[in-house]
C-alpha cells in the first residue's frame, strides 16, 4: 500500500525558498525583489517570512560601520549593499555608539544634543540632554566639576533576542563618566519609554577614570565601561540602578587590553602583541570579582599584508572595533584599517590608519520592508488597485 | 555502478503520473520530509509523492544518489583513495552540469526540493535566481524571470523613492 503525503503548496513556495537564501548582507537585492511584483511583495510582507529569514541567517549582518572624521562629523562606511540615506548623513553630529540596530549621535551645539537613529527603518528620536552637556561628552557638573563621559545605546525590550529589535521598540541610553581628577564614576540612563533620565548614581574607587573614547559592552541590562588604565571596568546595572567597579585580571606579558565588546555573555578584550591577536573573555563574578574564562590567539601574519605588521615593537596594531555576532574585528595598522572575519579568516582593507574607533552597524533589513511595504499598501488603497495574493 | 550490498533497505517512491522508483532508503532519506516519515514509522514500503511528476522526481533522485554520503559504516572503497577536496570538486562540477536546465524545470526542482526538504538541492537550485536578482536592475529581473510588473506606476515610484539607496 502506498502512503500518501500531504500535497505541496505551489508556486510561491519556490520563490520563498529563493528569497530566504538572498544573502543577509545584500539588502539591496531584498528591496529590489520586493519591488518586482505584488506576489513577490506579498512574500516579503509576511511576518512568517521575516522570522524564517532571520532564523536561516542567524546573527544580524554587518551592514557597515561608523566612525568620526576629525572635526568633520561622522562617516558611514558600507560593508554590504546597504547605503545610508543622504538625509541620515549628519555632518554636524559625532557618532558615540551603535548597537541593536541603533546609532547614537551627538551634536553638542544643539538644544537636544543626543539623537538615536535607526538607519534601516529611517527613524530618528531626539533625546533631551541631562545633565547639560558641553564639548565632547564633557559636562559641567555642580558636584564634580568637568566630567569625561562614555555613552551606550541599547535595546530595552523585555526578553529581546536582539535579532530584529530596532524600528521603534524602547531603548536606553546610558552615560557613565568620571571627574577629571578621577576617583569617582557617575552614571545616568535615559529611557525612551519615560523620556526621562534616571537619578544620577556614583561609585568611588581610587584613581578611577572613565575612558570616554573606548568601546562599551552590554550584557543583558548591564553596561560595561572601560577605565583609562584598562585595569578596571565599571559595571552599570540599569535595572537595579547600581554602579560597581570590576578589576580586570592581569594578562600575560602585561599586555594592554582593550574592551571591544561582549561574546557569549562575557566581556571580550583584545590585545595585539608581536603579530598575534589575543582575545580574552572575562567572566564577571559577584562583588567585583572577575576571571579569564578563555583566551584565544589569532596569528595575524598569514592574514594581514606584510607592511601592516612592520615594526611590531612599537605596538602599532590595535583592535579598534568588533562586530558582535558576525565576529568581525577591526584592526588599525600602519597600512590602514583592516576588517578580519574571525569565522572565515577573510580580511578586507576598509579604511585609513587615522580611524581610531570603529562602531559596526549590524541589522537585518526585513523589518524595513514591512514598513515600506505598508506605506505602499496604503497608496494602493488610495489608488484602488486590484486584489493581490 | 557497484552492485548493491545485501541488506540495504529499499523503498519505493511513486509519482502522481504512476511511475515507481526503487531507491535505497539512505538515498531517500536525503529528503528530511521522507526521513521524518521513515523515522516516525509512517512510511510503508511505498511512498506517494504528490504534485512532483516523474520527470522532476527522477532528477531529484539522481541528485540524492550523487549526494548521499559515500563513507558509511562499511566505508566505500572509492572514497578511501580519493581526497575529500577532490570529491568536493567533483561534486561541484557535477552540480554545475545538473543545474543546466531551463527556468521552468529549475522552479519545479526548487518546489520539489522545498517540499521534500533537501537543503543542498534547494541551495543549488536557488542560486541562479539569487544571482539574477543580485546582479540586475529591476527591469532586467522582471525580464529574465518573466515576471509581470503589476504595480501601478505611482506605486512603483513610491517604493523607489522610499528605498532610493537600493535603486542607484
Amino acid at each position: 500500500m502506498a502512503m500518501a503525503m500531504r500535497p505541496p503548496a505551489l508556486v510561491d513556495d519556490a520563490m520563498r525558498e529563493v528569497f530566504t537564501r538572498l544573502p543577509a548582507d545584500d539588502p539591496r537585492s531584498l528591496v529590489r525583489a520586493a519591488a518586482v511584483c505584488r506576489s513577490w511583495r506579498g512574500i516579503f510582507s509576511d511576518p512568517g517570512f521575516a522570522r524564517g529569514y532571520r532564523a536561516f541567517h542567524g546573527a544580524p549582518p554587518m551592514l557597515g560601520f561608523l566612525h568620526n572624521a576629525y572635526r568633520n562629523g561622522n562617516r558611514f562606511v558600507p560593508t554590504s549593499t546597504f547605503r545610508r540615506r543622504a538625509s541620515q548623513d549628519r555632518p554636524d553630529c559625532q557618532v558615540l555608539d551603535s548597537r541593536h540596530g541603533l546609532v547614537l549621535l551627538y551634536a553638542p551645539a544643539y538644544e537636544l544634543p543626543f539623537d538615536a537613529c535607526d538607519l534601516v527603518a529611517n527613524k530618528l528620536w531626539e533625546i533631551e540632554a541631562f545633565p547639560k552637556c558641553r564639548g565632547t561628552m564633557h559636562w559641567e557638573d555642580i558636584y564634580e566639576g568637568v566630567l569625561h563621559c562614555n555613552a551606550t545605546v541599547l535595546c530595552a525590550r523585555d526578553r529581546c533576542d536582539h535579532l530584529d529589535c530596532h524600528g521603534g521598540g524602547p531603548f536606553l541610553v546610558a552615560l557613565v563618566g568620571s571627574a577629571e581628577e578621577g576617583g569617582i564614576a557617575l552614571a545616568t540612563a535615559y529611557s525612551s519609554e519615560t523620556s526621562e533620565w534616571s537619578r544620577k548614581i556614583s561609585v568611588r574607587s581610587p584613581g578611577l577614570q572613565i575612558d570616554d573614547g573606548g568601546h562599551t559592552a552590554v550584557v543583558g541590562n548591564k553596561v560595561y565601561v572601560p577605565s583609562y588604565e584598562c585595569d578596571s571596568v565599571v559595571e552599570y546595572d540599569i535595572a537595579e540602578q547600581q554602579l560597581s567597579v570590576i578589576n580586570v585580571p592581569e594578562s600575560l606579558d602585561e599586555a594592554h587590553l582593550d574592551l571591544i565588546g561582549a561574546e557569549d555573555g562575557m566581556l571580550l578584550f583584545a590585545s595585539v602583541l608581536k603579530s598575534r591577536l589575543y582575545l580574552w573573555s572575562m567572566e564577571a563574578g559577584p562583588r567585583g570579582a572577575a576571571a579569564w574564562a578563555r583566551r584565544r590567539v589569532v596569528e595575524l601574519e598569514p592574514l594581514l599584508p606584510p607592511h601592516a605588521l612592520l615594526d611590531m615593537s612599537e605596538s602599532d596594531v590595535w583592535a579598534v572595533g568588533f562586530a558582535e555576532g558576525v565576529r568581525v574585528i577591526f584592526l588599525r595598522t600602519p597600512a590602514g584599517l583592516y576588517a578580519v572575519d574571525l569565522n572565515s579568516g577573510r580580511v578586507n582593507n576598509v579604511g585609513k590608519y587615522s580611524i581610531e574607533k570603529v562602531m559596526p552597524y549590524t541589522s537585518f533589513c526585513t523589518r524595513a520592508f514591512r514598513r515600506v511595504l505598508a506605506s505602499d499598501e496604503a497608496s494602493r488603497a488610495v489608488a484602488g488597485g486590484g486584489a493581490t495574493v | 555502478m557497484a552492485t548493491r550490498e545485501a541488506g540495504k533497505k529499499m523503498i519505493m517512491l511513486k509519482s502522481p503520473d504512476g511511475m515507481e522508483f526503487e531507491v535505497e532508503e539512505a538515498v531517500a532519506m536525503e529528503s528530511q520530509t521522507i526521513r521524518k516519515m521513515i523515522e516516525d514509522d509512517c512510511a510503508d514500503t511505498a511512498i506517494l509523492i504528490p504534485n512532483i511528476n516523474s520527470k522532476i522526481l527522477s532528477r531529484v533522485i539522481e541528485y540524492c544518489n550523487k549526494h548521499v554520503p559515500t563513507t558509511g559504516a562499511t566505508g566505500a572503497a572509492a572514497s578511501d583513495t580519493v581526497a575529500p577536496a577532490a570529491l568536493a570538486e567533483d561534486l561541484k562540477i557535477w552540480d554545475a552540469e545538473f543545474i543546466k536546465v531551463n527556468r521552468a524545470t529549475r522552479f519545479d526542482l526548487i518546489q520539489a526540493a522545498s517540499y521534500l526538504n533537501i537543503k543542498g538541492l534547494l541551495d543549488l537550485t536557488s542560486q541562479t535566481t539569487i544571482d539574477t536578482i543580485s546582479d540586475n536592475s529591476l527591469e532586467e529581473i522582471r525580464s529574465f524571470l518573466s515576471t509581470k510588473n503589476d504595480y501601478l506606476p505611482e506605486e512603483e515610484q513610491t517604493i523607489r523613492r522610499e528605498n532610493q539607496w537600493a535603486f542607484q
